[in-house]
């Protein structure tokens, strides 16, 4: 019976732990999620050190804007784990549909981070402001190439599926880029009420 | 609730999508709220709490790590942990 747009697949019947894509881009995702720790610690220690300067500066950041970016990532990363799902179950125009969706999101994602990038520097506030800003525009620039790579290993994949005429075969390339794009997501997660939120 | 809607829920995926939703709307709103209020501590607890359960639902459903080795979910856990509890405490601090 064909399973429909949106239901639960069939489970696997091999029930046997396996890592969901390939093993260099987890171990590059480990090296990226100590990198991010380390800077996100950094963070946190320089605000016990400077609370004057971060309670001034943290106020004139656009929350929404934060906000709305964390709702664009994890809804990149809905449509990514259903282009997965799809690849598996329900074949080439599916997933190509959730691969759009998401790079959709992503590019969503770059153009109101560059809004908020240039709304800082009209207002004449760069790296060089004072530290909070310094460590705003090191985390989430940092964090905001790692959105444009995940998105352009999406592209790749999409035209790779768009392509291929054996979807069996594209599953472990998608599987690969899906955990990178996740790791993007996990990360803005703990960046969000770090930078935006806690004050 | 319809039969749809019971399908659409019957999906990890799509499960996990509305409570990282959720879970950020509420996050977000008690930023908005605990500035200077009496329960600011516990609205900073809070928030990392979220964050927790965020980056566990991201990792375990979307990535898979609920299904791989034990050794590369503790790995991710275990940094998701360690960074949520160290983020709030030294928040905390403040």
């Amino acid at each position: 019976m064909p399973v429909q747009a949106g239901e639960a697949p069939v489970p696997d019947t091999d029930h046997a732990p396996r890592l969901a894509g390939d093993l260099a881009v987890w171990l590059i995702i480990l090296a990226e999620l100590l990198a991010f720790a380390i800077l996100f610690l950094a963070f946190a220690v320089s605000r016990l050190r400077h609370p004057d300067v971060f309670a001034a500066s943290q106020p004139t950041l656009d929350t929404s804007a934060g906000l709305v970016n964390t709702l664009l990532l994890i809804t990149g990363s809905w449509c990514v784990a259903h282009a997965v799902q799809a690849a598996e179950c329900y074949g080439r125009r599916t997933t190509l549909r959730w691969l759009v969706a998401a790079q959709a999101c992503g590019a969503a994602f770059v153009m109101l981070k560059l809004s908020e990038y240039a709304d800082k520097a009209a207002a004449g506030i760069d790296l060089e402001t004072n530290v909070f800003y310094m460590f705003y525009y090191f985390l989430t620039g940092f964090h905001f190439l790692h959105v444009l790579a995940a998105m352009v290993f999406l592209a790749i994949l999409t035209v790779s599926v768009w392509r291929s005429q054996q979807m069996a075969q594209q599953v472990h390339g998608l599987e690969t880029g899906a955990a990178f794009w996740h790791m993007v997501d996990l990360l803005w997660i703990v960046l969000f009420p770090l930078v935006y939120v806690v004050r | 609730m319809s039969g749809e809607q019971m399908n659409w829920l019957s999906n990890p995926i799509n499960c996990v999508w509305l409570a990282l939703v959720v879970a950020t709307l509420a996050s977000y709103t008690l930023g908005e709220q605990m500035a200077g209020s009496a329960w600011h501590a516990w609205g900073v607890a809070l928030v990392f709490a979220l964050a927790l359960a965020k980056g566990k639902w991201v990792a375990d459903v979307f990535m898979g790590l609920r299904t791989a080795p034990a050794l590369w979910r503790r790995v991710v856990l275990g940094w998701l942990l360690l960074l949520t509890v160290s983020l709030g405490g030294l928040s905390l601090l403040g």
